[in-house]
């Protein structure tokens, strides 16, 4: 919801400070206190209406009256600058809802925001008090104040691999004759001159399917 | 909201009396009308049932404060984030992470103001943590990264930010920064369970680059310094991944003795 533009006007554009969420105590921070941390006495609260003068309405609605009725101020950043509350007193009621409602009788002379005297007649509700919201939110922020418990990343179960190779590559030595091919006898003939001696030496060649292997291989048959 | 009797509820529930803050803050809840005002004080609730483990009791009041549709943008941004927080910490990790998610989107504007700049940063390294449990990690590492020069996270979850980032890394085989981030969490210095789980994990990365020397004393580190139980380490895993470095170090004495040692242990 957002105020019309005679709300609007309502709001006292020189003051910026009006406009500030934040600055509850406004231009006047030696008189205004904030003892609660809330709200100082001048907004007025929940409990404030009757000391309202000086003040400010804020998240406040008017119902009846004259130009101001039905605008609605439903935001901290719109409220509305009393400067003068001339009837005496103000009646409060809290209805069963827990909306605290100030009934002003008839014509009053107030002062709104800019519009110098002018007055109205109605009922001013605050749909939820400045110092209510302030405190919802302040509550709000302070479930996580320290943190909210935060889980522990789950460990993972011990590993097992890679399995190492613990034993050394096998020599040429250690391997199996299956995996030598023969390859050709080698004709060694000795120099002595009673009579050449003829010895046949075989060669032995490692099989390569077995070591490197690929589809046009056939293991233990000679390349 | 009667503020002296909140911030004695307050009180209780960071002197650890969470029981007894549970009880403040619900009468105080039941005594009010106004829904934000309500929904504030219940989500403290959830917040001390949470702490208390009590995850029944917490989802029970949080679903409560749903019902309420408190209307403050303040209110339901804090609603929402204790809600994220109780399901990451009931371990529906996939669900918090998308939680966590959604929050950043629905509360981009108020996240974005300086006020509210920590909880953006607990949000972000929240949501991140999530992702790394359900395994997400290509998507956390940038949020971890990011995470690591956040000014408002104490240096306790800086150190579970970089563990996170370790993780991380050793999941997607980056074993070299997976190994730095873990030795920066142990150069933190806090002795605490997330160090020990940096020592753990850190053994694993060795020892799968076959550096079994360094596995086995970082494994032989955490039987030095944690004396006690380690909730989130079984000390049987300890013992077998020991025992593993211990055999390929050629050490079988050891290594059969560790075995045992993890056979007699029950967890």
């Amino acid at each position: 919801m957002h105020p019309d533009p005679a709300g609007m006007a309502a709001v006292d554009v020189t003051n910026p400070q009006s406009w500030n969420r934040y600055a509850y105590v406004t231009n006047n921070p030696l008189s205004l206190t904030d003892p609660t941390g809330l709200a100082p006495p001048g907004l007025c609260p929940v409990q404030g209406f009757p000391v309202c003068q000086g003040g400010y309405f804020s998240n406040a609605y008017f119902l009846g009256g004259n130009a101001l009725s039905g605008d609605e101020f439903d935001s901290l950043e719109n409220p509305i600058p009393v400067t003068t509350m001339a009837w005496n007193p103000p009646q409060m009621q809290t209805d069963s809802s827990g909306n605290v409602s100030l009934t002003i009788g008839g014509w009053g002379s107030v002062q709104v925001g800019t519009i110098n005297g002018l007055s109205f007649s109605g009922v001013v509700y605050p749909k939820a008090s400045a110092a209510a919201q302030a405190a919802a939110q302040m509550a709000a922020n302070a479930a996580r104040n320290g943190g909210y418990p935060r889980p522990t990343p789950t460990v993972p179960k011990p590993v097992n691999t890679p399995e190492p190779v613990l034993a050394p590559e096998p020599s040429p030595k250690e391997v199996p004759l299956g995996k030598l091919l023969f390859l050709k006898f080698l004709e060694w003939a000795s120099g002595a001159t009673d009579g050449a001696t003829h010895v046949s030496v075989p060669i032995f060649m490692f099989d390569p399917c077995l070591t490197n292997p690929s589809p046009s291989c056939n293991p233990g048959q000679n390349p | 909201m009667d503020i002296q009797r909140f911030q004695k509820a307050i009180s209780l529930r960071d002197s650890g009396r969470l029981q007894d803050a549970v009880g403040e803050f619900d009468a105080m809840a039941r005594e009010t009308t106004d829904a934000n005002e309500k929904a504030s004080l219940l989500i403290n609730e959830v917040r001390c049932y949470s702490g208390l483990g009590y995850f029944s009791e917490a989802e029970r009041v949080l679903s409560e404060t749903h019902e309420l549709r408190p209307d403050d943008v303040v209110v339901r941004l804090n609603v929402d984030f204790g809600g994220a927080c109780l399901a990451a910490q009931k371990r529906e990790t996939e669900k918090a992470a998308l939680v966590f998610g959604r929050i950043l989107r629905d509360y981009s504007e108020i996240l974005g103001t300086p006020e509210y700049r920590d909880l953006y940063e607990d949000i972000q390294q929240r949501r991140a943590s999530a992702m790394v449990d359900v395994g997400r990690c290509a998507e956390a590492v940038p949020i971890l990264r990011a995470a690591r020069s956040f000014n408002s996270l104490k240096k306790e979850i800086l150190q579970q930010v970089k563990l996170d980032l370790g993780i991380c890394h050793a999941a997607l085989g980056e074993s070299v920064l997976a190994e730095e981030e873990f030795l920066e969490v142990i150069n933190f210095g806090f002795n605490n369970e997330i160090e020990a789980q940096a020592r753990f994990r850190l053994g694993i990365v060795y020892f799968t680059k076959r550096e079994f020397l360094k596995a086995k004393q970082q494994l032989e580190a955490i039987l030095r310094l944690y004396q006690d139980e380690i909730a989130s380490l079984p000390r049987k895993y300890v013992y077998e991944q020991l025992s593993r470095s211990c055999h390929y170090l050629g050490d079988e004495a050891s290594a059969k003795r560790y075995m045992g040692m993890a056979e007699q242990t029950g967890n």
